[in-house]
């Protein structure tokens, strides 16, 4: 692993960061890279929390992708919701401890961190590009709708930090 | 015929508990208490004794709950059990709040019968997915969690 390498400060940065090449070039840089994360993953270090998310979200795929699985008549996971949930997964800092994985009625998978009942922030993850959000912080409260792409938008991780620090 | 005798009489014990006594108000009182049964094994932590905000998100605008003032804890369960038993599924817990907690987040209680002790928790924004988030965190900061063992 490089020094340039441990600067990234999420896995989801190695394989979106730097100036991108052309046709096999590309295909091989990409396919490199993700091996590297992959094995990134792998090691007990870095890849703990990611890997605990992760089977956290395959538990909810397998549980939660026919409906009424609540027996409230819920909806579906669906597998664009749990393929972004895991770019999501993916892209949070490795810094962060490993989320609480499940699902909402409506489908869309939900990533929560907990300290007590009134410090606790949750996203919900769905098939479009939209992460759904609310937090409790002591007497002070935030909700709101992001647009997700390749980062996680910075009012998130702020709130994260909050419900954990 | 003596254990058939003692079967059926525990059987009508059950069932005219968990119905709703003639005393239920149609209205739910501030004090009463509410059982929201949980059927996702997600939807609740073990370790850490708590109900999750996802076990209070609204299906189609309301949440399920059962009126379970005046009952003990087997039939209390019971209700939860033949819920499970229709729609084949695992009864794992259930969070307890009181109607008060409802309506102090701005949602209301309204008696759906049957089945028996049924209501909703109504009064959810619509369309409106986070601020129904921060309301469910908020029910969930308050319910108690009693695990199904």
């Amino acid at each position: 692993m490089t020094a340039a390498a441990l600067t990234l400060s999420s896995p989801s940065a190695l394989l979106t960061e730097g100036t991108p090449a052309v046709g096999d070039d590309h295909q091989r840089l990409v396919a490199q890279l993700q091996a590297t994360f992959q094995s990134w993953v792998d090691t007990v270090s870095l890849g703990k929390s990611l890997q605990d998310t992760y089977r956290q979200l395959y538990g909810v795929l397998e549980n939660c992708s026919r409906s009424d699985w609540d027996a409230y008549g819920a909806e579906a996971v669906l597998p664009e919701s749990y393929e972004n949930a895991k770019r999501f997964a993916r892209s949070l800092p490795f810094s962060l401890s490993s989320p609480e994985v499940s699902a909402d009625p409506d489908g869309e998978i939900t990533f929560e961190w907990y300290s007590n009942p009134t410090r606790v922030f949750s996203v919900s993850v769905g098939p479009n590009n939209e992460l759904h959000y609310a937090g409790l912080f002591g007497a002070s409260r935030a909700y709101g709708t992001e647009v997700f792409h390749d980062e996680i938008p910075e009012v998130i991780l702020s709130h994260i930090k909050r419900a954990i620090l | 015929m003596k254990f058939l005798k003692s079967f059926f009489l525990t059987l009508r014990e059950r069932f005219s508990k968990t119905q709703s006594p003639p005393n239920l108000k149609a209205t739910v009182d501030d004090k009463e208490n509410l059982a929201r049964y949980i059927f996702s094994a997600s939807h609740f932590s073990r370790k850490a004794s708590r109900v999750k905000a996802e076990a209070y998100m609204p299906s189609r605008g309301e949440v399920s709950v059962f009126r379970i003032d005046g009952l003990d804890q087997a039939s209390i369960w019971g209700m939860g059990a033949d819920v499970a038993r229709k729609r084949d599924r695992t009864l794992y817990a259930r969070g307890d709040t009181k109607a008060e907690d409802v309506r102090k987040v701005g949602l209301d209680i309204r008696p759906d019968e049957p089945p028996p002790r049924h209501a909703n928790i109504i009064g959810w924004p619509e369309n409106d997915k986070p601020r129904q988030k921060i309301i469910a965190l908020e029910l969930a900061a308050v319910a108690t969690l009693v695990l199904n063992e």
